[in-house]
């Protein structure tokens, strides 16, 4: 009777784990493809939408991401900011640091808004400045 | 001999790795996206005011209106689809986009890429105007 009962439980568990191999087959599937295809990106802080533009310009390497919502808020490499914090941030840079910033703005700010921080970055003399936009889903 | 028949071979449990590999893809699923950037590089402040101190004669004003409309900054009573402007610009002087304050990002970055799609290589945003 014991003997019995082990060999069924063994049995069922054997079958248990033969079932699971097409789900572990489409789960590494998943895996790898998630591996190749896709990217580690900045996030986005919530409420920012891109501007789209079509034209393929792959964005390169920059040391600092600043990053402007629909309401003119400032987040600068991942923490909101003020404009007069921003001055201090930039101001705090060595003279000799090439700063090279990328901008991703909110496709819905206005040029004026816009403006007010371009005016800050070129005071600075950032080097590069880069304006972020997606390619079209 | 008879010890070595009777051994039977061990099972790898695939909990744990099951485990792992959800874990993983989790990670990947919700960290990785598709979405591709682009990026459009501004002339830094120097050489922007360098080349526009320099060649001020050459140097061409498009303003971008919040209708997607252009004009050249000297006739800004005509307003024109932004390709036709661009036709009628010589493509070796530099060029300053100054949009009217009120029009957007979207409406500036897609100005920019056109101008820069036309083969123009020395381009710059200018401040915005009334």
């Amino acid at each position: 009777m014991k003997l019995a009962s082990s060999i069924s439980s063994r049995s069922s568990r054997k079958s248990i784990d033969d079932n699971m191999i097409p789900m572990i087959n489409i789960i590494f599937l998943l895996l790898i493809f998630y591996l190749v295809a896709g990217k580690i990106q900045t996030s986005l802080v919530k409420d920012l939408e891109l501007p789209e533009n079509t034209e393929q310009n792959l964005v390169k390497q920059s040391t600092s991401i600043l990053q402007i919502s629909a309401d003119n808020t400032l987040f600068f490499n991942g923490t909101q900011i003020s404009l007069a914090e921003l001055d201090t941030e930039l101001s705090s840079q060595p003279d000799d640091s090439e700063l090279n910033i990328q901008l991703y703005a909110d496709f819905r700010l206005t040029a004026s808004q816009l403006d007010q921080t371009l005016e800050r970055l070129r005071q600075y003399n950032v080097q590069k400045i880069e304006i972020i936009s997606q390619q079209p889903l | 001999m008879s010890l070595l028949q009777q051994r039977k071979p061990k099972r790898i449990g695939l909990t744990a790795l099951i485990d792992a590999v959800f874990i993983l893809l989790l990670f990947f699923m919700l960290s990785s996206t598709f979405t591709t950037y682009n990026s459009i590089e501004l002339q830094s402040s120097n050489s922007n005011n360098s080349s526009a101190d320099q060649n001020q004669n050459d140097t061409q004003f498009i303003v971008l209106y919040p209708d997607d409309s252009v004009a050249r900054r000297e006739s800004r009573g005509t307003r024109l689809e932004a390709a036709k402007l661009l036709q009628s610009m010589d493509k070796q002087n530099p060029v300053i986009v100054l949009p009217i304050s009120q029009t957007n990002v979207q409406s500036i970055v897609t100005l920019l890429t056109n101008v820069k799609a036309a083969g123009f290589n020395n381009v710059t945003l200018g401040s915005p105007i009334e």
